[in-house]
């Protein structure tokens, strides 16, 4: 590979982008080529420098500065006739044409009528969000780790954990307990354990893993105190 | 489009029979202590045709307070707390009704500016909510306290380590927590408390079943009156004073803890009984010893029998009857 | 970089700011609310969405003039949300207007400096070190010396994160053109910046 080869490829290397050989190419050529490394360092440094720029505050009063254009622009409204409203609504800058335009603008009046009597008894958004899915596909990065939003996430497994250590201490107070039984008890209890703990391995993590945990660890609780796994079975499960 | 609108709301509004959602109140924004912001808001909901049935509430970060009450909205008031507007503008309350009466709501914090962190012990939501009586609540916390009361239709409620606490409630009702104190007063219902390493109280408890679990706390309980009781333990004592139902059961066991057990009994009861040390209360000439169980009969055989058995591996077991 | 062991560089997944953008099926609730004219509604989107609309206008038209961009943006969308179609993730569709509006700005009010009367010329070449305290101030300068539409790619793939689809649908072009497109707007950004320095983080 010669350099022009290789630094038009830079940008998507430095992104992760090329995969697999293409990437070693790319790598074995710097490895030998120290121009085209310090123009590789420069444009990480560069990204790296830019991606660092500081986020930036909205002005605090702009909320109200946009409520009275807005305000404005609703009297300016009120001002014109309706069918100009109808027709600056549904503009072409809205990829709508005029003709189709009046007449979606006179059903959605329709609409809004039979639709009033319901819309209003709707719920009231708080002033606060409708939850947007929170998916790191990414490793959270890893300036903000002590952040609360990611111990928030973190929650399920802590607890989960909780209940796997209360579960690994009762199957060994249990398994005291097994070594009294006959041998049909120990199939059914050995049996029965390996089925509790394969719906906790499957279950999702969260409230239906701490669920399968709770099963477990009610039916090792009661074959640890009362010696009977017959009845430890018969009585269900929380 | 919005002035279309207020026209025929205008026009429509004398034929309205029920009053419209109530707006909620603006935000009260007020510097707490520490240079701490609180924001205070409300919100009412008014159910679209079917009322209210389900109420989930999911809230990692605070307390979750709900009450019933003879109505058809749920209203919810939340308290937020955080350090700076910044912080605030992150804490988010979700509400999402649904047409078939379940509404839920839930807590979350939005992921802030990469560099800027803000500690969990910074944030704070409380939820107080109102609900109709017959809504079936599902609720759960993390660190928060979890209470809810006087309401019919039982429900869920799950917390890690915040405390729950149960008062005035009917329907079947299902606790669990890893190490928050249980406490269930006046519930009529089927019930299954569970708990992991905190205590669980009853108090005036009546109804099919039941089921109350520690593995490291202690089970207390008084005026227990429901059918068939089942009360477990690890390493707790347990208490109980109850009154046994005709035909009821009921099985109290622990690994290490001591039993003590106080039965206003109705009808006869069969009792069997291991422990450390045994001790039912009963003039010798009513007890026999059985392959290691020591047993009793109380009451004429004629009679409904109740059943019982207390059994502790390590720990003592006591009775004592009062008809 | 020392003789013995060449560093190179190496690719580092670029981490996005901020969590990838809503399902529609959220957006929808929110839009629908905000059509109904609920306030609440209202300035719950705005403070969703005001500090990237005031971030991005802020680095394409500058301090002077970012909050009457800004402005105009949301006004843009709460008056356009009732054509709004849907056929985008809100974000996108702001943003989108934000770029637009930004642009525009700039054609209307034709590029002049921001920085007062010091030229990048003047501003001495960093030394090799990799943490440079003035690169962010540097680079903000050179920002305004690019060409608007390379400006734009910038803000939106390397200071706001957004993956290149995402650019590539607020920039309604194909995700191949953006690609070329912040390649180019780097190169350029190297050359107005000079010597970097330094081995990647």
């Amino acid at each position: 590979m010669t350099c022009d080869d290789v630094r038009p490829q830079l940008t998507a290397y430095l992104d992760g982008e090329l995969e697999g050989d293409r990437g070693s190419a790319v790598r074995g050529h710097l490895r030998g080529c120290a121009a085209c490394r310090t123009a590789s360092n420069d444009e990480a440094a560069l990204r790296d420098g830019l991606r660092a720029l500081p986020t930036l505050d909205a002005p605090s009063g702009m909320w109200a500065k946009i409520q009275t254009q807005l305000a404005d622009a609703e009297i300016a409204d009120s001002e014109k006739p309706r069918w100009r409203r109808v027709l600056a609504r549904w503009s072409p800058q809205h990829w709508v044409t005029p003709r189709l335009a009046l007449a979606s603008g006179a059903l959605a009046v329709i609409f809004c009528v039979s639709a009033w009597r319901y819309t209003h008894r709707d719920h009231e958004l708080p002033q606060t969000a409708l939850v947007l899915p929170q998916l790191p596909t990414l490793p959270a990065p890893a300036t903000n780790n002590g952040d609360v939003a990611t111990e928030i996430a973190a929650l399920p497994k802590t607890t989960s954990d909780s209940y796997a250590a209360a579960a690994d201490e009762l199957v060994k107070l249990a398994t005291e307990s097994r070594a009294s039984w006959s041998d049909s008890q120990q199939k059914q209890f050995d049996a029965k354990v390996a089925e509790l703990q394969h719906d906790i391995a499957t279950a999702d993590e969260g409230r239906p893993r701490q669920r399968a945990y709770r099963t477990l660890i009610r039916y090792l609780q009661r074959a640890a105190t009362r010696d009977e796994v017959a009845f430890a079975d018969t009585r269900g499960t929380p | 489009m919005k002035f279309v609108l207020l026209t025929l709301g205008l026009l429509a509004a004398p034929a309205l029979a029920e009053p419209a959602t109530k707006p909620a109140t603006k935000p009260a924004t007020k510097p707490a202590t520490k240079g701490e912001i609180v924001e205070r808001s409300r919100v009412e909901i008014q159910p679209a045709g079917h009322a209210f049935t389900n109420l989930t509430v999911d809230n990692p970060l605070g307390d979750v307070h709900v009450e019933g009450y003879d109505g058809n909205a749920v209203m919810i008031e939340t308290h937020k707390h955080a350090p700076d507007d910044d912080t605030l503008d992150r804490l988010r309350v979700s509400l999402v009704p649904s047409a078939d009466g379940s509404v839920r709501i839930s807590t979350l914090v939005d992921s802030g500016k990469e560099l800027k962190q803000v500690a969990r012990s910074a944030v704070r939501i409380d939820l107080v909510i109102r609900a109709p009586r017959k809504a079936r609540i599902d609720a759960a916390t993390s660190a928060g306290k979890l209470s809810i009361e006087n309401l019919d239709a039982g429900g869920e409620l799950d917390s890690a380590s915040g405390s729950i606490s149960v008062k005035n409630v009917s329907g079947e009702l299902l606790t669990h927590s890893v190490s928050g104190a249980t406490s269930l007063v006046q519930v009529f219902g089927s019930v299954d408390a569970a708990t992991l390493s905190s205590d669980v109280d009853l108090d005036s408890i009546n109804g099919e079943k039941l089921v109350a679990s520690a593995n490291k706390g202690r089970i207390a309980g008084r005026r227990v009156m429901s059918r068939d009781i089942e009360l477990t333990t690890t390493e707790g004592k347990i208490v109980l004073e109850a009154e046994t139902a005709l035909h009821g059961h009921l099985v109290v066991s622990s690994l290490h803890g001591d039993i003590d057990v106080h039965l206003r009994r109705h009808g006869a009861v069969n009792v069997r009984a291991r422990g450390g040390k045994v001790d039912l209360g009963q003039p010798a000439n009513l007890i026999e010893h059985t392959a290691g169980w020591t047993v009793a009969t109380l009451g004429r055989s004629s009679d409904p029998m109740a059943s019982i058995e207390l059994m502790s591996k390590y720990g003592a077991v006591s009775l004592a009857v009062i008809q | 970089m020392t003789d013995t062991a060449i560093d190179v560089p190496t690719p580092v997944l670029a981490e996005p700011r901020t969590r990838v953008s809503a399902t529609l099926s959220d957006d929808a609730q929110l839009i629908a609310a905000c059509r109904r004219g609920e306030a609440r509604a209202m300035e719950m989107l705005y403070h969703q969405f005001k500090r990237r609309v005031f971030g991005m206008a802020h680095r394409i038209v500058g301090p002077n003039d970012a909050e009457e961009v800004a402005q105009e943006v949301f006004v843009r969308v709460f008056r356009g949300l009732a054509a709004f179609r849907g056929d985008s993730a809100l974000s996108t569709w702001i943003y989108r207007l934000t770029v637009n509006a930004s642009l525009s700005h700039l054609a209307r009010r034709g590029r002049r400096q921001e920085v007062g009367d010091e030229t990048l010329a003047d501003v001495p070449a960093a030394p090799e070190v990799s943490r440079d305290p003035g690169l962010a101030a540097r680079i903000e300068r050179a920002l305004v010396e690019l060409p608007p539409g390379y400006r734009a790619i910038l803000v939106l793939h390397d200071v706001e994160g957004l993956s290149h689809e995402e650019c590539a649908a607020i920039l309604e072009c194909r995700v191949g053109t953006c690609k070329s497109q912040l390649h180019k707007a780097r190169a350029r950004m190297r050359e107005l910046l000079g010597p970097i320095g330094g081995p990647p983080q």
